[in-house]
């Protein structure tokens, strides 16, 4: 049980959505300089599982007022991009033109990862979808909310990353009581926001990722390792893809947060045309360019450094 | 006796429809309108000094009615076996998630939200992070008041250290054993405590009536040893003290003691006429609430080179955690069985249970036997490398027999079941003989281990149980005993025994679901796999008391002497001429003739047992006969390791164990297999891990793992069948048994996959590849 009031909203739009945030963070706030607990930010709410354990378990997390995004189009969507977004403006600058043909395919915020795993589309997406958790908890997770969520491993970030996708999302506009407009729809390169976290601004609402077509075509490899069980967060999620120029892959588990890097990928594509001491240095390269994996309870460092060799061995062969 | 016409058949459990469906009642399904909620504050130290405990902004929270501390009990002592907690912590915390304050409030939000309002501030003091560190010089003393504790004399506490009980076994002469012996082996073993992770999380729910009363509704498995303990703890009289257990959703030991109830009632005595309500959380239900005990242990054999055992030294510490409870029966119950079932003829014991500032562990399925049986297992397959012999065969030539001693200098009688039977099965399942150790074509490696249990109910030796038969117009009858429903089937067991001894087709007998210590026949505990022996030996009292009141009836208008009457199908007639007789329905209320004259009257079979010729044991040697009857088996894995990752997953598992007579087939395969998973994660996963400050980090199950359907393995469950002679049918228990002999089990398979004897649990791959670097790196 979360105790305390929770005001829920459920917009059926992008709009509407961004503008219940607005509205409710302004309450919030005035609420807020009247309390000595302070302000409770609104949450967008898609599948509610993070915020329900975290807000059961946890003083510190305080829950105020839910915007449910599931009735907002663009964040249901799978397939073609919405018509709604193909104008979206770029936020800060383009990700670059060549590897962003116009065919491409789109995955709303707001789809259970239960779908994402059934669905054809991506299959290296499908995979890591189905890693997380189990079916009847995919059932309410979504993309976004693993995406962008608190937890360190957020799986499903990691074929996007490694497709080098483009993020959709939806931004109060500059000065709606003006008569300006309400909403700001942008798109972005997810490497370029994607340092440890996606960097959302405040009020955001993600509305979905585009892959392009190329990507999710290429060849994959995907290897996830646990302490036991199938059932559990990963000491390694290795998510990779055959690219025009060699590779590109992301890594979960190993670290705090989903890492990748350029020279990551560097060094995974000269392995794959390489081979016996050199093919092993580049993996060994490839590894390193991520830094030294994490121990906790679940593993140690050695261990997990030992498992990420053998997944980059495992990537490459099915890879070359 | 006839041939059996019930037993044996599986007929679907009654409650399988209430069950499945989600519609069965639990004891938090029965809440009141007016109850009261209550919370607690978890101590987030594993040991500290409370400097401050301030209530009064919880106080002045919306809804409240009132917020506690342990300075309103400042002389409550709650206890098991010895009164050594208090209900909140006083003065210092000695566990990470002891209650430190409770909030009862109107509504379960308004308590929840009132709680975060409780401010207490501590001290840290250095933890005791395992058994050795609380037993090495100049330990801080968990429990300085030891001595002055009150406890029943079968426990030995050892005043100023942290030694809760030490249980000693002294048979034959082990030291000149050891001297002769050509072959002596010595191991140590180790695993951390762990939960028992019921799907039910406890809750109690009290009320202190306007006449004094105290009615308690709880899932427990022991509504009388409950009412007994806070008689105790509390100062009340047992006839002001009522306990109401519901079914339970799984016990497995953790709920056979005293748990939620004393601090429930505390909290509803100062609210009378309004019941309080006391549920844990999953999380606290995993650290506040006890769980099972860890343990250190250390065994020496002495053998012949031929592999006969001459002598045992075994010294086993029980990581208890901060208080007694159950823990220290269960190191007791672990001395008494020691040498696991095997014909030992010197031994020298010391079962020690040793306080640490983990969570306090209690009883769990198995009671002390898997962790003995994980050391002695572990310690025979490094006899069984020393000699070059087969782990098997080792087992087959020391399996205790009858006419052997126990460790207590019990003598085996001729009930005891066939161990080389249940060995020699599980070896045909699993192709023992085809090879224990194959490298496959993917580099894999498949192995195969097997190991040995035995288990004897470690219970008071006045252990009862009582039973009531009565019946309905339609002739159908119901058994009310004292037994608890945890998702055993005992009751689909304890109905097949009744419809047997009436001869009436099950689905004309009932067992009523629910035991309330003022209705119910008194009933000792539903634990230690003696409830199908116990309440099944009453029950089958019940059942002929009942047929020879309706044969006393029924000759009236029969016209016949009793002793000619037989009964069956649901009719009592005359033996010679099975047609002339009557319908039950037409006696068991009383018969009524023609003309309206009745005789006889409700029908009320009474059945009673009490354990036979129990008796102490020793405190220099333990001798005495505390088993009652011994459970033995075998059981084996087969399990495939990836060298490469360590990763390592059991295939095919198989036990063969001797339960006297079966009853009930499917519930008595369900039993096994369920225990044989159990053991699985045991093995495997389920144990919690702490940081350097000895905090619980998995205490969720986002973070402790059990095993998962899809992840079990092939199941091969055999029974052999030397009955019980003083068993109902010939039946002994066999509920906790199948999970005894996993850990042994998995861990010789394991070590054998690679190549190195593993002395720790649980057994992961990160562990698996990291003993495997070490020797060879």
């Amino acid at each position: 049980m979360i105790p305390g009031d929770v005001v829920y909203l459920k917009p059926e739009s992008a709009e509407e959505a961004v503008e219940a945030w607005s509205l409710a963070n302004a309450a919030s706030a005035a609420a807020g300089a009247a309390s000595a607990r302070g302000a409770a930010s609104p949450r967008y709410l898609a599948g509610g599982t993070e915020i329900l354990t975290t807000a059961r378990r946890s003083a510190a997390y305080a829950v105020g007022a839910l915007v449910d995004v599931k009735a907002v189009p663009e964040a249901k969507a799978a397939g073609a991009l919405p018509d709604s977004l193909a104008g979206a403006a770029w936020l800060g600058e383009a990700a670059g033109g060549a590897p962003y043909g116009a065919d491409g395919l789109y995955f709303g915020a707001a789809l259970p990862l239960a779908e994402l795993e059934d669905g054809p589309l991506f299959p290296l997406l499908s995979n890591a979808a189905r890693g997380v958790a189990d079916r009847t908890t995919r059932n309410r997770l979504s993309l976004g909310g693993n995406v962008a969520g608190q937890l360190p491993y957020r799986e499903a970030v990691l074929p996007l990353l490694a497709a080098g996708a483009l993020g959709y999302s939806a931004l109060p506009g500059d000065a709606p009581a003006a008569g300006g407009a309400k909403l700001r729809l942008v798109r972005w390169g997810l490497r370029s926001r994607f340092d440890k976290r996606l960097a959302l601004l405040p009020g955001e609402l993600l509305l979905g990722f585009w892959v392009p077509k190329a990507a999710t075509e290429a060849r994959a490899a995907y290897v996830r390792k646990t302490r036991t069980g199938p059932i559990d967060y990963p000491l390694i999620t290795l998510c990779a893809l055959r690219t025009r120029s060699g590779a590109a892959w992301a890594l979960g588990g190993a670290f705090p947060y989903p890492a990748r890097s350029d020279e990551a990928d560097g060094a995974l594509s000269e392995a794959l045309s390489a081979s016996g001491d050199a093919r092993a240095g580049a993996l060994g390269r490839a590894a390193a360019a991520l830094g030294e994996p994490r121990s906790d309870q679940r593993a140690g460092a050695e261990y997990r450094a030992a498992l990420i060799a053998l997944a980059l061995e495992t990537v490459a062969e099915e890879l070359a | 006796m006839d041939h059996a016409r019930y037993l044996g058949g599986s007929p679907e459990r009654t409650d399988a429809p209430a069950k499945t469906g989600g519609a069965l009642r639990y004891t938090d399904d029965r809440v009141r309108p007016g109850t009261l909620h209550a919370a607690l504050l978890y101590s987030p130290y594993a040991h500290a000094r409370i400097a401050s405990v301030d209530l009064s902004r919880a106080e002045a929270a919306p809804g409240v009615r009132g917020a506690f501390s342990g300075a309103d009990w400042p002389d409550t002592l709650i206890g098991l076996y010895m009164g050594d907690k208090p209900p909140l912590a006083r003065e210092t915390v000695r566990y990470y998630g002891e209650p430190v304050a409770a909030v009862v409030a109107d509504s379960e939000a308004e308590t929840l939200a009132a709680i975060r309002l409780v401010e207490a501030s501590f001290e840290a003091l250095p933890p005791l992070a395992s058994p050795r560190d609380s037993l090495a010089p100049g330990a801080a003393v968990l429990h300085p008041g030891l001595g002055s504790y009150r406890r029943i004399p079968a426990i030995l506490p050892e005043p100023g250290t942290n030694v809760a009980n030490r249980t000693r076994i002294r048979k034959g002469d082990p030291e000149e054993a050891f001297a002769r012996a050509p072959v002596v082996v010595s191991g140590s073993f180790s695993f951390p405590p762990g939960d028992h992770a019921a799907m039910e999380p406890r809750v109690a729910i009290a009320e202190y009536g306007l006449d004094g009363r105290l009615t308690v509704t709880s899932s427990t498995q022991s509504p009388f040893g409950v009412r007994t303990l806070l008689a105790k703890g509390l100062g009340l009289p047992e006839r002001r003290i009522r306990v109401i257990a519901p079914p339970v959703g799984g016990g497995f030991g953790g709920k056979a003691g005293i748990q939620l109830e004393p601090l429930a009632c505390l909290l509803a005595m100062r609210f009378p006429g309004r019941p309080v309500r006391l549920a844990n959380a999953r999380e606290a239900d995993m650290v506040s609430s006890p769980g099972r005990p860890g343990l250190e242990s250390t065994v020496r054999i002495a053998a012949e080179r031929d592999g006969a055992i001459l002598a045992m030294d075994i010294e086993l510490l029980f990581d208890s955690g901060a208080y007694a409870d159950y823990a220290v029966n269960v190191s007791r119950a672990a001395a008494v069985a020691c040498t696991g079932p095997y014909k030992v003829p010197n031994v020298k014991a010391d079962a020690l249970c040793v306080y640490t500032n983990h969570p306090f562990a209690t009883a769990f399925r198995g009671f002390g036997h898997i962790e003995l049986s994980y050391a002695t297992e572990r310690a025979l397959d490094l006899l069984a490398d020393e000699l070059g012999m087969d782990p098997a065969a080792l087992r087959e030539k020391n399996a205790a027999q009858p006419g052997h001693t126990t460790p207590t200098g019990a003598v085996l009688d001729p009930n005891t079941g066939d161990l080389p039977a249940c060995i020699a099965l599980v070896k045909e399942r699993l192709g023992w003989d085809e090879g224990r150790r194959r490298l496959m074509p993917d580099g894999k490696v498949r192995a195969k281990g097997l190991a040995c249990f035995w288990k004897a109910p470690a219970i008071p030796t006045f252990t009862d149980a009582g039973a009531t038969l009565a019946f309905a117009e339609d002739g159908s009858a119901v058994l009310t005993t004292g037994v608890v429903e945890i998702g055993q089937g005992c009751f689909d067991g304890l109905r097949l025994i009744v419809a047997e001894a009436l001869r009436m087709d099950p689905s004309m007998v009932r067992v009523e679901p629910e035991a309330d210590t003022d209705r119910s026949p008194h009933d000792w505990t539903t634990a230690a796999s003696r409830s199908l022996f116990m309440a099944g030996r009453a029950a089958l009292g019940a059942a002929e008391d009942a047929v020879a009141q309706l044969k006393r009836v029924a000759s009236a208008p029969l016209r016949c002497p009793e002793e000619d009457l037989e009964i069956g199908d649901g009719r009592i007639y005359l033996r010679d001429d099975p047609a002339h007789g009557l319908p039950i329905s037409a006696v068991a209320l009383g018969y009524v003739y023609e003309n309206g004259n009745a005789i006889g009257g409700p029908i009320i079979g009474r059945g009673r047992y009490i354990a036979r010729g129990l008796s102490g044991m020793d405190p220099e040697s333990g001798e005495g006969r505390p088993g009652l009857e011994w459970t033995m088996g075998a059981e084996g894995v087969e399990l495939e390791l990836d060298p490469r990752d360590g990763s390592c997953r059991v295939l095919r598992s198989a036990c063969a164990m001797d339960v006297g007579k079966v009853i009930h087939p499917a519930l008595a395969r369900g039993q096994l297999v369920g225990a044989m998973a159990m053991g699985i994660g045991y093995a495997t996963r389920e144990a919690f891990s702490f940081d350097s400050r000895q905090g619980v980090q998995n205490a969720s199950l986002r973070d402790y793992k059990l095993l998962r359907y899809g992840e079990d393995p092939e199941y091969f469950v055999d029974f052999v069948e030397t009955p019980q002679g003083d068993g109902p049918y010939g039946a002994r228990g066999l509920g906790e048994q199948g999970i005894i002999g996993m850990p042994g089990a998995i861990a010789q398979a394991a070590s054998l996959a690679a190549g190195v004897q593993l002395c720790e649990l649980p057994i992961t791959p990160e562990y698996l590849w990291t003993s495997m670097r070490k020797e060879r790196p």
